[in-house]
């Protein structure tokens, strides 16, 4: 079998450490039984605590797990522990043919993959009615968005009269009532970027001028509505995506978006909780195209994310965009794992250019929240005060907004010499998520902003 | 006249949005450039439609600052940059031996046990010895973790490869905590003069090691330290420093321990110096406690016995020669007993084998069957066989059927006197009488014994050891008591990791219904492995690296 993960990458896949750990411990071949491979997957039989083996089996171009373990964890202890096993010593895989169960399964998840779009399956009729159902929700829903906007206007009026000034005395319920009400107005964005006021003023000491950003971009947006016939498509597309109109996923993939086809590395990946909704940003970089991707996932409780991606691997696949004047997130039409190519693109290789490519994308999307940045050839450095720098070769240097204990292993790792790094640039901090070097990838913790 | 600075119209707006328009009316920006510009076509459509508020204009013209200020952004200039790292000499940890290393980091503490930072010990001994380092993003990580843990710091030197100057060299904190290390290894008269000023200005723990290994390279030298700050010390401290004379002790430190410790004023401090003057041969001390001792002990040849004869009450000289009235040394004994005790605890064996003409398991004989003394004469024995190191009395002690060691606080002392050899010989000498007939444990004694004794366990021992547990886990329904828990994890950190493939043999069965027993043999076996599977990652890696070197060869 030609894929094969490093422990550290299946541990990635973890849904949490306990996970990790036992997975670990289960990762010895005198718990397992029956393992075998073929190019396309691994299995083997676990003895758990019930009277019959555990039949675990795992798709590792995907990769995909499945068990017959009744955790709700997922990929559970067993999957882990296979592909620890699998990473550890190949040898004890026996190359045979598919048992039933795994043939089963691997046929199942080859006919989801074949599955036409239900649109496809309407009839003209049925069609047409769905399409103008469609389109009646959505000016409804235009109307409701239009109706928030202008009380949201109302509210930063005043807000301007009685002064910014005032709000640091007001209760969390000051902001959160306010989204609350876009929330009802069915724009979600606006009301995301409404509850972020709150916590900027809870989290920093001089928290007016970031205030003042985010009111900025609100009203950017406000305004921008107002004006949506005006605008070009890609631009109505992008103000509609920032209010929270979402693009089908169908239409995107049966061709409304853009689509292509490269060698994607995983370079960067975190995930955070937002209203108990656990999000996992992974940023993808086209290796002949030099395009970066925003793949979103999104899971409740401990449900695994969609999409499982490992950071620091390649895919060949193809991606379909989203509709904007500035292409970033993107959905995976198709992937296969492709671990044999060592992480590396090309990237920016000066600050300048690096503030030169953000200012252009600004001016596309004026209310643009972050930026990728792949910056090549840059050495990480600590001023005396404590604050972390990214520095090129002309000596021009980014703020990098990192814990410090990330700040100290970057800086290790670099050995005060050049390496790759990535991370999302917000217009006044870079957030590293990744750095590279000599072939190798290393991924970083991220600070929560 | 005060002179007004003159603000920058943009800061005036974001002066405006703080303080609100009802306060701060909105002024006419006036400012050059096209970003002035913008803001100021703003202004003019202020109260052109119904829309255009002076709140609503304010608005536009901080989102349009607020944009021209990120597109505006300019780099920093960097004027210096930082030394590079020099060239790694020593090949990386293998991927297995780091995980392990991570493994071990997120092992959860329970209560104080040792195993965290005893296995971490252990991954840097092996680490170090195949001349291996960690990944050079991991040296942060092993820097903060053993900045407060001395006795790691030559072994994360070592282990951090040429990353470690590097990086303390940019980090205060590190440089401070890893620089007494560097420190040692600086040269002799540096290092000596290093550990003097860790003794005048550091914390009482760090004083008393840096006391420690003064007196280990120089002991005059530590001896004129300790006797300048003597006086000024608190009565803990200068228990605790006197300790470190132990080692060393010759008849150059008499002066200080006779003249000024021994005439201290607390009791505890007096009874500190008198161990150590007791251990110098010939000192006054010495002298003054031996005829003491004559003068109270002396032996009967016709019905082989000793005669004890004590005063009524202790003098100013005993008192001063630290002898404490009221000890409470053993619930056994009764006060005079107890002065009998403390006197002969500071005599050697071999002072009576010579006076008596008796052989030491003679003696021992003879205080055991001395009526009712014979409770004080050996416990003073025993006391004086762990203080001197007389193996000849140790043996004789050791070889006593009447003596139970782990009854007594005397007993546990000398257990932990014993030359290593002759412990681990005591301990397996005593395993066939551990394991019973019937159907029960390994007698508590056995995890006693090896829970007494902090240092690391043979090859041998180990092995022998764990032989007897796989069996008695086989053959009987073993109540090992509540105190297994620990004993065994223990003893799986202190044994010899060569022995670590036994633990497999330790049968350890879903059906026990014994928690306690099945919980710490699980704990030992997971400990055991781990420790193993370290062992082993290195040696396959070391294996590895030696093929491929005869390979190229």
């Amino acid at each position: 079998m030609s894929i094969a993960y490093t422990a550290e990458q299946i541990l990635e896949l973890a849904p949490d450490s306990s996970a990790g750990k036992a997975g670990r411990d289960l990762a010895t071949a005198s718990k397992w039984k029956n393992l075998g491979c073929t190019d396309q997957a691994i299995w083997g039989e676990c003895q758990g605590s019930g009277a019959n083996p555990y039949q675990t089996r795992a798709d590792l171009s995907g990769p995909a797990f499945k068990c017959s373990c009744p955790s709700r964890k997922f990929p559970c202890k067993h999957s882990l522990a296979l592909a620890l096993l699998f990473s550890a010593n190949q040898a004890l895989f026996e190359a045979k043919e598919a048992p039933a169960w795994v043939g089963d399964w691997l046929s199942s998840r080859g006919a989801k993959k074949r599955k036409e779009p239900s649109e496809a399956e309407k009839s003209p009729e049925q069609l047409e009615e769905s399409l103008l159902a469609k389109d009646k929700r959505k000016q409804d829903r235009l109307s409701r968005v239009q109706a928030g906007i202008e009380e949201l206007d109302l509210f930063l009026s005043d807000l301007m009269r009685q002064g910014i000034g005032t709000v640091k005395k007001q209760p969390f319920a000051f902001w959160k009532s306010r989204a609350a009400r876009l929330v009802d107005a069915q724009a979600p964005g606006l009301a995301r970027l409404v509850s972020e006021c709150a916590e900027i003023i809870a989290r920093s000491s001089e928290w007016e001028d970031a205030l003042i950003d985010k009111l900025a971009t609100i009203n950017l947006i406000c305004r921008a509505f107002l004006k949506l016939d005006e605008l070009s498509p890609e631009l109505k597309a992008d103000v509609l995506t920032a209010i929270g109109f979402n693009q089908s996923q169908e239409e995107l993939l049966s061709g409304a978006g853009q689509c292509l086809e490269d060698h994607w590395l995983v370079v960067g990946q975190y995930s955070y909780t937002q209203d108990r909704l656990r999000v996992q940003r992974n940023w993808l970089w086209g290796k002949s195209s030099g395009q970066s991707a925003l793949i979103l996932g999104f899971a409740h409780g401990t449900a695994p994310f969609d999409t499982m991606l490992i950071p620091g691997l390649f895919y060949k696949g193809e991606l379909v965009f989203y509709q904007g004047s500035l292409p970033q997130r993107a959905l995976i039409k198709s992937k296969n794992s492709e671990p044999a190519i060592a992480p590396y693109v090309s990237g920016l290789t000066s600050v300048a250019a690096a503030l030169s490519s953000y200012a252009s994308d600004l001016a596309k999307t004026p209310w643009l929240d972050t930026v990728p940045f792949l910056m090549q050839e840059v050495i990480p450095l600590r001023t005396p005060e404590g604050k972390w720098w990214l520095v090129d070769k002309e000596k021009n240097g980014l703020p990098l907004i990192v814990k410090d204990d990330t700040g100290w292993q970057l800086l290790s790792y670099s050995g005060g010499l050049a390496l790759s790094l990535f991370g999302e640039w917000d217009g006044t901090t870079l957030k590293p998520l990744a750095a590279m070097k000599d072939g190798n990838y290393l991924r970083l913790q991220t600070v929560e902003v | 006249m005060a002179t007004q600075v003159k603000k920058s119209p943009f800061y005036e707006l974001t002066e405006t949005a703080i303080l609100g328009t009802d306060r701060k009316p909105l002024n006419r920006i006036i400012a050059s450039g096209d970003l002035g510009q913008t803001i100021a076509d703003l202004s003019l459509k202020e109260g052109l439609e119904q829309s255009q508020s002076p709140e609503r204009v304010l608005l536009d013209q901080l989102t349009t600052l607020s944009i021209a200020r990120k597109a505006g952004s300019h780099a920093h200039i960097f004027e210096n940059t930082i030394a590079v790292c020099p060239d790694e000499k020593k090949q990386k940890v293998s991927e297995r031996s780091l995980a392990l290393l991570v493994q071990i980091l997120a092992l959860e503490t329970r209560g104080s046990e040792l195993r965290p930072s005893k296995m971490i010990a252990d991954w840097l001994i092996f680490c170090a010895e195949a001349n291996q380092r960690v990944p050079d993003e991991f040296v942060p990580r092993l820097l903060g973790l053993g900045k407060n843990l001395g006795d790691l710091h030559l072994l994360i030197e070592q282990c951090c490869g040429e990353h470690f100057a590097w990086l303390i060299a940019l980090n205060q904190e590190w440089n401070t905590a890893y620089k007494k290390s560097t420190q040692e290894q600086s040269a002799e008269a540096d290092r000596r003069q290093a550990l003097v000023n860790i003794f005048e200005t550091a914390l009482q723990k760090e004083r008393y090691s840096a006391l420690c290994q003064l007196r280990a390279i120089a002991p005059q030298e530590a001896l004129a330290a300790l006797s300048s700050a003597f006086e000024k010390e608190s009565f803990d401290s200068k228990i605790l420093f006197l300790k470190a004379l132990n080692s060393a002790l010759s008849l150059s430190d008499e002066p200080f321990l006779e003249e000024v410790a021994l005439t201290d004023r607390r009791k505890e401090v007096r009874t500190q110096a008198a161990a150590l003057l007791c251990l110098i041969t010939e000192s006054r001390f010495q002298q003054r406690m031996i005829a003491r001792a004559e003068q109270y002990l002396s032996y009967n040849s016709n019905n082989k016995q000793f005669v004890v004869s004590l005063p009524d009450k202790i003098d100013d000289s005993m008192s001063r020669d630290g002898i404490i009235e009221n000890l409470s040394l053993d619930s056994r004994l009764g006060q005079k007993a107890t002065w009998l005790c403390q006197i002969l605890s500071l005599v050697p064996t071999s002072h009576w084998q010579k006076r008596f003409k008796l052989s030491a398991v003679e003696i021992l004989k003879t205080a055991t069957s001395s009526s009712e003394w014979s409770l004080a004469l050996t416990l003073a024995l025993i006391n004086s066989a762990a203080k001197f190191g007389e193996v000849e009395i140790q043996k004789a002690i050791l070889e006593c059927s009447e003596i139970h060691l782990t009854d007594s606080q005397s007993g546990l002392l000398l257990l932990k006197a014993l030359p290593h050899t002759l412990l681990e010989n005591l301990i397996l000498q005593k395993l066939p009488s551990w394991s019973q007939k019937s159907e029960q444990a390994p007698r508590l004694d056995l995890w006693y014994y090896l829970e007494q004794v902090d240092f690391n366990w043979s090859e041998n021992f180990t092995r022998e050891i764990m032989k007897f547990i796989i069996k008695e886990c086989r053959e009987k329904v073993p109540v090992f008591g509540h105190t297994f828990y620990s004993n065994a994890s223990i003893f799986a950190l202190r044994m010899h990791i060569s022995a670590g493939e036994l633990i497999e043999q330790i049968a350890i069965n879903s059906e026990m219904t014994d928690v306690y027993r099945r919980n710490a043999l699980e704990r030992m076996s997971e400990t055991v492995k781990l420790r193993y599977e370290i062992f082993q990652s290195f040696k396959s890696s070391n294996e590895t690296s030696t093929i491929s070197k005869g390979n190229k060869q």
